[in-house]
């Protein structure tokens, strides 16, 4: 989805010579411009709905404003892994355990949840959260079978990479998730692992179907919104800066993958 | 098909601005005289995504673009200058800043009124506050929805929604009518009910052979929110306009697509269909401006290829 920053003038004209006989109106021109929208004079126009918006921008703008935290470079979102997506599901994560005292695998959640390509280096402020994380969706553990989790897993690689927290390491081949390692040690399909998304996904969201008829542990419902801005300020509490690089926690092997 | 109660909205632009009559008589056939040309531009945005203000000053790729009062400003510049405008939304209006988790889309609507939106389809995003949360700000949209693929006829939206469109314009009867993606999967079932998603081809088809043999359209708009292009068989704008007949041009959304240039595919009949999409978040606006031509002889005088840069 590249464009260029320069105003778009594109145009293009094109014939259509009807073939048919009967009506005889035929589009002879047709030219579009996508036109940006940027800095224009204020007129009346413009005041009329800067007018229309203000009360409700006021309303929001303390809320909105707060600072929550500082992020020391951008956070850019991207496939198989990204700063932005590590930083996400790692938040998920602390967040989830601090709360509930489980001993979580991993947080993911799906690629298309985050709305927004990068949060820029410097003051994180409440509007960033609601823009990466727009949605109601609530925070939810579902207890997974090892195989059912690489089911997940392998559905994650044809999707091309989901931010996955910093336990979960794999490589993409051929659609697969191959060379699973779950905090250092090979996936167990006896084993039950505990894994921390949004209920959308656990929902059947975006083709997860296989994990519908799996009940969610009890916890405490908040939204996923909600979590990240808490475990914000908790870290900005105790002074640190949030800071989230690659580290190959998803490795693309397939030069003809996705 | 659920054809509901067939209502079809009429639109007089240019001189009677604004005037609007609801019903449909007999429709006198159009004035133009051989080689007349009639000129008129389409406006069309897609996934504003509740972006009321431009991109905050704070680093980030899009800064300080965008913005509705702006985008007002342009909209009122072209039409000063142009006698005949239809302003159109692809759909997902609703959702991407707290404008849309503190309001619920109020703010979206009163806007798009003030900004005399024609008319706009539904996308995906826009049940993201349920059929309720659509139902409830309902009234602040002083423009009419249409979509021709949800079958709402089991909710609260039944008969709010139209099928087709016809606007006149001048002398000419352009028809619109909307195509929104499936909802299974992408939005949860409790936000968007008893919803049903119709066959897009098939609607399509129905929608644009009706708009334009029975209701004398000359011309046809396919507001669609089905995304622009995806390499598996999921249907999407390309597709749509290779497998139809009898559509002008689809303004297109959901992909967040910037288009370089349209792209002009030929339908099912070897006539070339238009393709445009608007980028995202109100960072552009897509205009395109057409010359309609009459001519008994059923040739086009002026038809040329061309580009303008």
């Amino acid at each position: 989805m590249s464009y260029s920053r320069k105003s778009l003038v594109f145009a293009i004209a094109v014939i259509f010579v009807s073939i048919s006989c009967s009506p005889s109106y035929q589009v002879a021109q047709q030219a579009a411009h996508n036109q940006q929208v940027r800095e224009v004079s204020q007129d009346d126009a413009w005041q009329k709905i800067d007018d229309l918006v203000k009360p409700y921008r006021d309303e929001l703008a303390s809320e909105m404003g707060e600072v929550i935290g500082e992020i020391e470079q951008e956070l850019w979102k991207g496939r198989p892994e990204s700063p932005l997506g590590n930083f996400l599901s790692d938040a998920m994560l602390q967040y989830t355990e601090g709360q509930s005292g489980l001993d979580i695998a991993f947080a993911c959640l799906n690629y298309g949840g985050v709305r927004i390509s990068e949060i820029p280096a410097g003051p994180l402020k409440v509007h960033h959260i609601y823009e990466v994380m727009p949605f109601d969706n609530v925070l939810v553990v579902l207890p997974l079978e090892g195989a059912l989790l690489q089911q997940l897993l392998d559905h994650i690689a044809v999707a091309g990479g989901w931010p996955i927290s910093s336990g979960l390491r794999f490589r993409i081949d051929q659609d697969r998730a191959v060379d699973v390692r779950i905090n250092g040690e090979p996936l167990d399909s006896k084993r039950n692992y505990l894994v921390a998304m949004p209920d959308f996904i656990a929902n059947g969201g975006d083709r997860c179907d296989f994990l519908i008829n799996i009940d969610p542990i009890e916890m405490k419902e908040v939204f996923l919104r909600d979590a990240l801005i808490s475990w914000a300020r908790e870290t900005q509490s105790r002074g640190e800066h949030i800071s989230a690089r690659m580290e190959q926690r998803i490795i693309q092997s397939d030069a003809h993958g996705k | 098909m659920p054809m509901g109660n067939r209502r079809f909205f009429l639109k007089q632009l240019g001189k009677g601005l604004g005037s609007v009559s609801l019903g449909l008589g007999l429709i006198p056939d159009p004035i133009l005289t051989s080689g007349d040309q009639f000129k008129f531009t389409i406006l069309h945005t897609n996934d504003m995504h509740s972006r009321i203000d431009p991109f905050p000053l704070d680093g980030g790729r899009n800064q300080g673009l965008g913005g509705v009062a702006r985008r007002a400003s342009m909209i009122a510049k072209i039409r000063a200058e142009t006698e005949h405008v239809l302003l159109l939304d692809s759909g997902d209006i609703f959702q991407g800043t707290p404008f849309f988790n503190f309001f619920g889309g109020e703010l979206e609507f009163k806007i798009m009124s003030e900004m005399a939106y024609d008319a706009a389809t539904i996308g995906n995003h826009d049940f993201d506050g349920g059929i309720e949360g659509l139902v409830r700000h309902w009234d602040h949209a002083k423009f009419p929805f249409v979509s021709s693929n949800y079958d709402f006829s089991n909710t609260a939206l039944a008969n709010k929604i139209e099928q087709n469109l016809v606007f006149e314009v001048g002398s000419l009867r352009i028809g619109v009518f909307g195509l929104g993606i499936e909802l299974d999967g992408r939005v949860p079932k409790h936000l968007y009910q008893e919803t049903r998603y119709l066959d897009p081809i098939e609607r399509a088809n129905a929608a644009a052979l009706q708009l334009k043999k029975e209701m004398k359209c000359e011309y046809v708009i396919c507001l669609s929110h089905l995304g622009y292009r995806y390499r598996q068989d999921r249907i999407d704008d390309r597709k749509l306009a290779a497998s139809t007949q009898n559509i002008n041009i689809i303004l297109g959304g959901h992909t967040h697509t910037f288009l370089v240039h349209p792209e002009v595919i030929p339908d099912l009949d070897g006539q070339p269909v238009m393709i445009n999409q608007a980028g995202w978040a109100g960072l552009q606006l897509g205009r395109i401006d057409v010359v309609i031509e009459h001519s008994r002889k059923g040739q086009c005088s002026t038809c040329e290829n061309l580009w303008i840069t």
